[in-house]
């Protein structure tokens, strides 16, 4: 059944994967800038036969549909050809320089959201409009309206300039950089068992981490806040609680329960949003991710690198949300993977 | 939803498949695929391994002795022949000399070259220094030239072509005579190919074929003062002393290795993280630093500010084959409509210098009698007037979004003289495919040239065939000055002509005004001998940092 029902939405996301790619190449040829004009920018002597020369190296010069059809081809392969702006390098190995750092921030900045926002939920249900609940929705009011970039800076001035508690920018202490296993540098630190380089970029991720988590947070802490106060009035809870249940139980076991089924997929989409969302804070931190290299590659029309950057989004919506929908199937019993 | 929903909805499902998926499958599944994610890590290593990018910790003490640079932009690639970019270029300037360098003056010196002599208006022969060795040990001989030369003019078949193609000019061939002796041929004379050599730095042939163009794009080895240890894209370029450098040009003293342990240069993009890395100490040199940011440095406890002119010219260009700019009266006003003053001294923070021209003052061939650029409210009107628009005109001035600000104070600075002007933003790629089809009447932009020498900025922009003539400008003797001033091998006879075309430019008025920004960079007290240089470069050779 778990086989069947992998199968079939792997299987989806064909369609998928070939509408967000045509799509993408539509918009990108559309979209006025030229990738050889971009290459050679404003200055020294440029000629026509130099652009019509690089033009044709890199396959601009053919019929639009015929570009698609070579893209296709290459993607199928997992390759995606040479990067226009990232000269004699391959999309491939572009992307993959990168998808350590976006997988490391992105999956710290999910760890805060879930810890802060699921507890401070609960507790914020059990006596609504009580001075927490007051506390966390002022939190979370700040949390959603504070602009990523205004929030990062901000903590940035407090905790990397006047305090220097944290560092501002970058990945990891240089002089500490772990041996190199997956380039992710916190994972690299466990797995080698070095940790003085696994705190280095810890510290680093705290700044950029909090920045992204906060709408996240905000945004889950709401949603469990309002799902645990209508579950806590259901019959069965009176239930549960006049069966002489201990308090705990009655809300982490069978109220919470109930209440994260809601909160489940609005994680995915927050997930979602964090992995693809995220250029503005890699801006600010510096951090290496893959959010600055989509900015950047479509600002230069590197077709090729937007294709597989967005790709690489496309494909992680649509994991999340079939890690959504199992989770869905294991908290709520009536709903079944067929 | 009750009980009888759930029946229904299992039905449905039981229609299909004769078994259901519960808690407990799930359970038990999330342990299989726990275990599956596991694996990961080590896919994601072999995926990494498999791109070769093996790398062990950087050593303490290379770190602590390194001098730490802040980088305006990112770095694409180190191959220094398949780029454009000013700050891949003054990365591996580092690694990698040059037959010909520039100091600090902007004066040509030989570096990897000893001497060149011109034969025949079409033949440079370059003698090269002795005894240099690349940071992977081999020697450095006339073959490598001849390679470097090679690829960027395409004479290598089956590599991608350079976008440095142009910076080599009409260069035809490289002629390997013996080691250490090499001939440049050229179509015609061309008389800026030294000027143009600090462009090219020179790559080892054996090794780029060992290792192939994509591996040495992301290792490439030189003759410079440092050598790679460490490249993470978009995060660090970590280098280290090369201890048997042959010490560079004796034109640049000091002649030997470099005094600093290491460079670590990092991208950082947004400037406000640039300015606040250097406060912080994380880093300590910060380049490109905006001119509404330069006070903040000036008022740091720990930093200064290193200045140098600019090379770039920005400039509000008009469209003369088109109303109202067709009219030479028309443009006349213009330039006398913009008030200079207020945009250097009030947006730009005086961190810019307006000028008559498109050429900077460091530029061969500056003429310095031209006038300086001011505003003249009553001729400006005169000549709308005279041209037949007494109401004043209305125009749109065109400009990408980094430079709105400026647009509009030039914009504001007009409406004393009778110009009624918008400011239209436009997205970069926008804008430009807009100039180069003539579409656009007033527009404000800009052309590097850092070169300076006029070859490389004036021809691009006014000759009638110019890539960049986005003016329509035709002029048959500035065409012939033009031409004549590229193939002409005697300096006085260049810049008599490159004087001329100045001057018919200021009579025709094809652009109305013209400014360059300084180059500003924020430096840590502990850093000596570390400049802001005209051309953007951060030669690292003769830096050095104490604590």
């Amino acid at each position: 059944m778990w086989g069947r029902f992998l199968r079939q939405r792997l299987l989806q996301l064909i369609p998928v994967l070939i509408g967000v790619s045509f799509i993408v190449f539509l918009t990108m040829h559309l979209t006025p800038g030229d990738p050889i004009e971009h290459m050679l920018g404003q200055a020294g002597r440029i000629t026509q036969e130099q652009i019509d020369e690089l033009r044709a190296h890199y396959g601009l010069d053919r019929p639009l549909i015929v570009q698609y059809g070579l893209f296709v081809g290459n993607a199928v392969r997992g390759e995606f050809g040479p990067s226009y702006s990232h000269h004699g390098r391959t999309v491939r190995s572009v992307v993959a320089a990168r998808l350590p750092a976006t997988l490391e921030l992105t999956v710290f900045a999910f760890v805060i959201a879930i810890v802060f926002a699921i507890p401070a939920g609960v507790i914020a249900s059990l006596r609504p409009h009580g001075l927490f609940d007051r506390l966390a929705t002022v939190g979370a009011l700040l949390g959603i309206s504070m602009p990523g970039f205004w929030l990062g800076i901000v903590l940035m001035i407090i905790f990397g300039l006047q305090r220097h508690w944290l560092p501002i920018s970058g990945r990891i202490d240089l002089a500490l950089v772990p041996d190199y296993v997956t380039g992710i540098h916190t994972l690299d630190a466990l797995l080698t068992a070095n940790g003085p380089a696994f705190w280095s970029a810890l510290k680093h991720l705290a700044l950029p981490g909090v920045a992204m988590a906060a709408p996240m947070a905000a945004m889950v802490m709401r949603m469990v806040r309002s799902s645990m106060i209508g579950v806590l009035a259901q019959d069965y809870v009176q239930f549960a609680r006049a069966k002489g249940l201990p308090e705990t139980t009655v809300v982490g076991k069978h109220a919470l329960r109930n209440a994260l089924i809601p909160t489940v997929n609005l994680v995915a989409l927050q997930t979602g949003l964090l992995l693809s969302g995220n250029m503005i804070i890699e801006t600010v931190f510096q951090f290496p991710g893959l959010g600055k290299l989509a900015v950047d590659a479509i600002a230069a029309a590197d077709y090729p690198l937007v294709q597989a950057v967005v790709l690489i989004y496309a494909v992680s919506y649509v994991l999340l949300n079939l890690v959504a929908d199992a989770l869905h199937a294991a908290l709520d019993p009536r709903v079944q993977i067929a | 939803m009750g009980g009888a929903g759930g029946d229904e909805i299992r039905q449905r499902s039981l229609g299909r498949s004769p078994t259901k998926f519960t808690r407990r499958h799930f359970l038990r599944e999330s342990m299989r695929s726990a275990a599956v994610l596991g694996l990961l890590p080590s896919a994601l290593a072999m995926l990494s391994s498999g791109c070769g990018r093996q790398q062990r910790g950087l050593r303490p003490e290379l770190i602590r002795g390194s001098l730490r640079v802040g980088l305006e932009a990112d770095v694409q690639t180190l191959d220094p022949a398949m780029h454009r970019s000013r700050t891949v270029e003054a990365v591996v300037r580092n690694i990698c000399d040059g037959l010909v360098a520039r100091d600090a003056q902007m004066r040509y010196v030989p570096q990897l070259a000893v001497s060149w002599t011109v034969e025949e208006e079409v033949r440079w022969i370059f003698k090269l220094r002795e005894g240099v060795r690349f940071h992977n040990g081999d020697a450095f001989t006339a073959e490598d030239v001849k390679f470097t030369i090679d690829r960027i003019i395409g004479a290598i078949p089956g590599l991608a072509p350079s976008p440095r193609k142009d910076l080599l000019g009409p260069v035809a061939a490289a002629e390997v005579i013996d080691d250490y002796t090499l001939a440049l041929v050229t179509e015609g004379p061309y008389p800026v190919l030294h000027k143009k050599l600090v462009f090219q730095e020179i790559c080892p042939k054996a090794y780029f074929e060992s290792v192939g163009p994509e591996e040495f794009g992301r290792k490439p080895v030189g003759t410079g003062p440092f050598r790679l240890v460490d490249w993470q894209p978009g995060e660090r370029i970590v280098l280290e002393r090369f201890e048997e450098y042959y010490g560079g040009s004796p034109d640049i003293p000091p002649v030997g290795p470099a005094a600093l342990a290491g460079v670590i240069f990092r991208p950082l993009e947004e400037s406000a993280t640039r300015l606040a890395s250097l406060e912080a100490k994380e880093i300590e040199v910060a380049v490109q630093i905006p001119p509404d940011q330069a006070e903040r440095v000036d008022g740091m406890a720990q930093a200064r500010l290193s200045v140098a002119p600019g090379t770039r010219t920005h400039f509000v260009g008009l469209n003369v084959t088109r109303k109202p700019f067709s009219d030479r009266r028309v443009r006349e006003a213009m330039r006398y409509a913009i008030d200079p003053k207020p945009i250097v001294e009030r947006f730009l923070l005086g961190r810019a210098r307006p000028l008559p021209g498109m050429l900077v003052p460091l530029a061969f061939g500056y003429d310095d009698s031209l006038p300086e650029p001011r505003q003249d409210v009553a001729r400006a009107k005169a000549l709308l007037k005279e041209a037949g628009h007494s109401d004043g005109i209305g125009v749109t001035l065109d400009c990408e979004a980094g430079d709105k600000r400026i647009a509009e104070a030039i914009v504001g600075s007009m409406r004393a003289a009778g110009v009624r002007a918008g400011v239209r933003v436009w997205e970069r790629g926008d804008l430009l495919d807009q100039l180069r089809q003539r579409q656009r009447d007033m527009f404000l932009t800009s052309w590097g040239n850092s070169s300076l020498d006029p070859s490389g900025i004036l021809p691009v922009l006014f000759r009638s065939d110019g890539y960049a003539n986005y003016f329509g400008y035709h002029d048959q003797r500035v065409d012939r000055l033009l031409e004549e001033a590229d193939r002409s091998m005697e300096p006085e006879v260049r810049a008599r002509k490159y004087v001329q075309v100045q001057g018919i430019l200021h009579e025709d008025i094809p652009t109305c005004f013209h400014f360059a920004q300084e180059e500003l960079c924020g430096v840590s007290d502990g850093v000596e001998n570390f400049h802001a240089r005209s051309d953007g470069m951060l030669p690292m050779h003769d830096v050095s940092m104490h604590t």
